[in-house]
């Protein structure tokens, strides 16, 4: 049964980690990203190019060597730095020229950029692969477990380390002045410039940062599976992000934790239940599942727009 | 007409504003002194909440400069003109809604540990105690404009009035140098408005200036020590409140001249 | 501390100087401007490629044309809800099956599965008003763009529940393709043609209905100022029920001609949901005219870009005159966009050194970082198209023929130093 338990546990985790990225730029700094996608799909292939040492000539110059001639787990870890950073900086590039827009505005900017990200990494098959899948990419600890429920129970322990590390950072930054001018920002930006503070860096700098983030979980998702595919990455990838955050709780990185592992077991027990339906009635279950979550969608925007959990109140004892 | 020997803090030099087709401000020359306040009046649509957006940075003039303490500041971005010492409230209050009162306090002040990333990354455990000292003097801000009862509410749940107190507190926690005020006791009770006019006051008296748009003509008279008259998006006249009090040009202006 | 009196200063007039450059430029409408541009560029690219150009250029009023009716439509509820419906690419796909279901299903004539289409989707619009979009009222663009968003994951997985994901036929059987004489082109009567003329058709319908109808002025007027309208004794919420049920009715003819051309299946419309964004941004929302331009201007774009893309495929391409031309892009955008002096004159610096590579590269061949080659061709089509409406975005976000012009003569003031972005409101 654990076992059964660590092939949702990882990829939930997975999950629950983009849904933190995101939830910085949108909970607490109001940046409606829906580029999403694209830097998870960035961030997957960079790890996986690294990882496999699959870095060619050509553009780059010198093939890579997929191994400092180091032990496996600590290439894997640079090539996830390497992952985070392609995808912070390809954040901060899309943001320069975009965030100057309006929230609306924003969304559509950034599904377009999204979109044009995603063609290139299918197209470019000389540097991604493209549409073959690159060789297979490994897990931390593929030269002590074999693939099977163990190796996916140990990376579940990884995946949740990662989460756990990436809460611990968030937190840190959110409660800090940082992270209290980027809410500042998010309820009126005009009235946080009038207070001093750079908007334009703020925003720039909790992009960034969230995309990274984004990236960190992209390299997870390609280290998981071990093959990637460019429609991976579509735009719906980026509506179940959102999903998450909103119905967990914008703004409140515990209850993102909790909407994540939510929806990944919801979708998860749909698949269980169809082992127990006929053959024609499994396809349908997809269906009803992302409509339930449509609806969820819909309904908690009406009437809990702050989530299940929403973002707790800011209060420090008082000196005497 | 201007007194040789207080520094001016803010001169504004032929500055141009127009929206569309209407110039909001004129070619506006004024100077504003050190240590006072001084009181901008004029009827409505003579300019001067335009030429407070323009001076605080929210707009960059079409023509014209505007200079603090010296140094030109037209065309800079709102945020860096704050932190050279200029503030200003807004007429309609804009409290961070959905933060407590004591959060939209701390957010106003001036540069401390833990608002750049530089410093949580390198050194985050001085940010602990900065914190700390941030909240204590937010709690003491609010203590002097009396909202310390409020502190752990949400801005959204104030009254009108409390905002407007809240946005002093503000202007009051950020330490400025100059502080604009935007019409600071309009639609405000009296013994609320009286309690706002005192800060202002004790602020003045440790060295804050102030300038300020105000309706309440009562009250500007009183108050203030130096008044300029705005009309048609230029400067009329300026003086103490007893020769603008008499000044038949300002009469018409304000009849419709 | 000097106290400096001013002197004269260089304020410029904020009238219209007479004659000369900066006058042609402001005399000249926005639109008018937007078709030289489009048509210069066909003709470099026709100078540059030839005759699959026009082709495209054939295509892509085609294409534009099912952009144009799903642009006005969504302008509609855009322009007066305030907020972009993610969904209006769904609401497209389900005049599709509706039609589908009439046709097909039922065995009837197309006529009558297009007029079942219209009336499906207008009544569909207006329960979503009812259900949700009108408790969203007052909350800003971003509750509603993710409800619409919910409402879309539902609409596309109700279609397939209930069709399955295969791609269905309607009914009719479109004539070949026509080649046009010694040109080389080939033109289609009804995937081309009649695309073309029922858009052109409707939008004049709109445009006469907006501008002379009752309803259609309630409609100005509420997209407007809302509150303006209602205190003016406009029954402000039957008029946006209308409007919902008009952009449904446009949504399903516009479904309905994508499906003839390429067919019945449930992402049909929100494949083309991007494209029709940027119809509506680059034209303009809430005037159909401009959803018009827009989607023809962004099916032309498209098109093209498609053959630019499948011309460069695989070939070899200095990266110093990528480089170069990124530099001056980011330059002049920068310079653009920009208020405060200083980052504009960087900006500009930035943009020089682009310009300078891009004559080197070009005049000099140099080419000191080796070529780089772009392996997707045609797949690109879409980026052309994403580009204009980005750039759009960014410096004219109000499009071609917004409702938020500024005055003639405003625009060159705005490069001169105004400050932009902020939404202050307007002067007290």
């Amino acid at each position: 049964m654990v076992l059964l338990l660590a092939g949702f546990v990882a990829p939930a985790t997975i999950l629950v980690v983009l849904a933190l990225g995101l939830n910085l730029q949108w909970g607490h700094t109001g940046l409606f990203n829906a580029g999403v996608a694209a830097f998870v799909g960035v961030g997957a292939y960079v790890f996986a190019m690294f990882a496999t040492g699959s870095v060619r000539a050509g553009a780059f110059g010198s093939t890579y060597p997929g191994h400092w001639g180091l032990a496996g787990p600590i290439d894997l870890v640079l090539a996830a730095l390497f992952a985070m950073l392609a995808a912070g900086v390809l954040g901060v590039l899309i943001a320069i020229p975009t965030l100057r827009l309006r929230a609306d505005y924003l969304a559509i900017a950034t599904l377009a950029l999204g979109e044009i990200a995603r063609l290139v990494l299918k197209n470019e098959r000389s540097v991604t692969g493209g549409d073959q899948t690159l060789p297979l990419v490994p897990r931390p600890f593929d030269a002590f477990v074999p693939r099977g429920p163990y190796s996916d129970a140990v990376f579940s322990l990884v995946a949740i380390g990662v989460a756990l590390g990436i809460l611990f950072v968030l937190d840190f930054l959110t409660r800090a002045p940082w992270g209290r001018n980027l809410r500042a920002i998010r309820e009126d930006e005009e009235a946080a410039m009038a207070l001093g503070k750079d908007a334009f860096t703020l925003k720039l700098s909790s992009f960034g940062i969230g995309c990274a983030i984004m990236g960190l979980s992209g390299a997870l998702l390609a280290s998981f599976n071990g093959v990637i595919t460019p429609d991976q990455f579509a735009p719906a990838a980026t509506f179940s992000a959102y999903v998450v955050v909103i119905l967990g709780g914008s703004a409140n990185n515990r209850g993102v934790i909790l909407g994540g592992y939510l929806f990944f077991l919801f979708t998860w027990t749909t698949q269980q239940l169809k082992g127990y339906f006929p053959g024609d009635v499994t396809l349908k279950l997809d269906y009803l599942n992302q409509i339930a979550i449509g609806l969820l969608l819909i309904l908690f925007i009406l009437f809990q727009p702050e989530g299940v959990m929403p973002e707790p109140k800011y209060v420090p004892r008082r000196k005497a | 007409m201007t007194e040789p020997g207080t520094p001016p803090i803010l001169v504004i030099e032929d500055v141009t504003k127009s929206f569309g087709g209407i110039r909001a401000v004129d070619a506006c020359s004024l100077t504003v002194r050190a240590g006072r306040i001084t009181g901008l009046i004029g009827p409505n649509g003579a300019g001067k909440s335009t030429l407070f957006n323009v001076i605080a940075g929210l707009y960059a003039p079409d023509a014209g400069q505007v200079y603090f303490e010296g140094t030109r500041v037209d065309g800079m971005p709102p945020h860096r003109i704050v932190r050279r010492g200029l503030m200003k409230t807004f007429q309609i209050p804009r409290e961070l809604r959905n933060m407590t009162v004591l959060e939209n306090v701390m957010v106003a002040s001036p540069r401390i540990a833990g608002e750049r990333l530089t410093d949580l990354f390198l050194h985050p455990w001085d940010i602990p105690m900065a914190e700390a000292d941030v909240i204590q003097r937010a709690d003491g801000v609010l203590r002097t404009v009396g909202l310390l009862g409020l502190r752990d509410e949400y801005a959204k749940n104030l009254s009108g009035g409390q905002k407007k107190l809240l946005e002093l507190a503000r202007a009051l926690m950020g330490q400025p140098k100059l502080v604009l005020l935007d019409e600071p006791i309009a639609g405000v009770n009296p013994v609320l408005a009286q309690r706002i006019l005192a800060v202002i006051e004790d602020l003045r008296d440790h060295g804050v200036t102030f300038f300020l748009i105000e309706h309440d003509m009562d009250v500007v008279m009183k108050r203030c020590e130096w008044i300029i008259v705005m009309h048609q998006g230029r400067r009329l006249v300026e003086g103490v409140p007893d020769e603008i009090k008499a000044n038949p040009k300002v009469i018409d202006s304000y009849l419709g001249g | 501390m000097a106290d400096r009196m001013a002197g004269t200063t260089d304020a410029e007039p904020a009238a219209i100087p007479s004659f000369g450059l900066t006058w042609l430029l402001t005399r000249i409408p926005r639109w008018a401007y937007a078709i030289l541009v489009l048509i210069v560029a066909i003709a470099v690219l026709w100078a540059l490629i030839g005759k699959p150009i026009l082709q495209a250029v054939v295509t892509g009023l085609a294409v534009g044309s099912i952009y144009v009716l799903g642009a006005s439509g969504l302008s509609l509820t855009y322009g007066i809800k305030k907020f972009a419906n993610f969904a209006h690419g769904d609401l497209m796909t389900v005049g599709a099956y509706a039609a589908f279901y009439v046709n097909v299903t039922l065995s009837q004539n197309i006529y009558l599965g297009v007029a079942y289409a219209i009336l499906a989707v207008a009544i569909l619009g207006v329960l979503l008003e009812l259900s949700i979009f009108r408790q969203l009222e007052g909350r800003g663009p971003v509750p509603a763009l993710i409800a619409s968003v919910g409402v879309s994951l539902v609409l596309q997985n109700a279609i397939s529940a209930l069709y399955t994901t295969n791609v269905l036929y309607l009914r009719v059987t479109p004539p070949q393709d026509i080649p046009l004489g010694g040109t080389g082109l080939s033109f289609n009567v009804v995937k081309q043609g009649v695309t073309l003329v029922v858009a052109v058709v409707l939008i004049v319908f709109l445009h006469v209905m907006l501008r002379y109808t009752t309803l259609g002025k309630a409609m100005r007027a509420c997209s407007d100022d809302m509150d303006l309208a209602r205190t003016s004794g406009i029954k402000v919420r039957n008029v946006i029920l209308w409007t919902w049920a008009i952009s449904g009715a446009f949504a399903a003819v516009a479904g309905v001609l994508l499906a003839v051309i390429v067919n019945v299946f449930p992402l049909l419309g929100f494949f083309v949901l991007l494209f029709i964004f940027a119809a509506v941004i680059v034209g303009g929302i809430g005037s159909p005219y401009g959803a018009m331009l827009g989607g023809l201007i962004i099916g032309v774009v498209q098109k093209m870009s498609n053959v630019v893309f499948g011309q460069i495929q695989n070939q070899p391409i200095p990266l110093s005159f990528v480089l170069a031309a990124v530099l001056l892009a980011m330059g002049l955008f920068g310079a653009l966009i920009t208020a405060e002096r200083r980052l504009r004159l960087g900006f500009l610096s930035i943009a020089g050194i682009g310009f300078g590579m891009v004559l080197a590269t070009s005049i000099f061949g140099w080419s000191p970082f080796g070529a780089i080659r772009i392996e997707g061709g045609a797949e690109y089509e879409s980026v052309g198209a994403f580009l204009v409406m980005i750039v759009f975005l960014l410096l004219m976000p109000e499009g071609i023929m917004g409702a938020h012009r500024q005055a003639a003569g405003g625009r060159i003031a705005a490069l001169r130093g105004r400050r932009r972005g902020v939404g202050v409101k307007e002067p007290g």
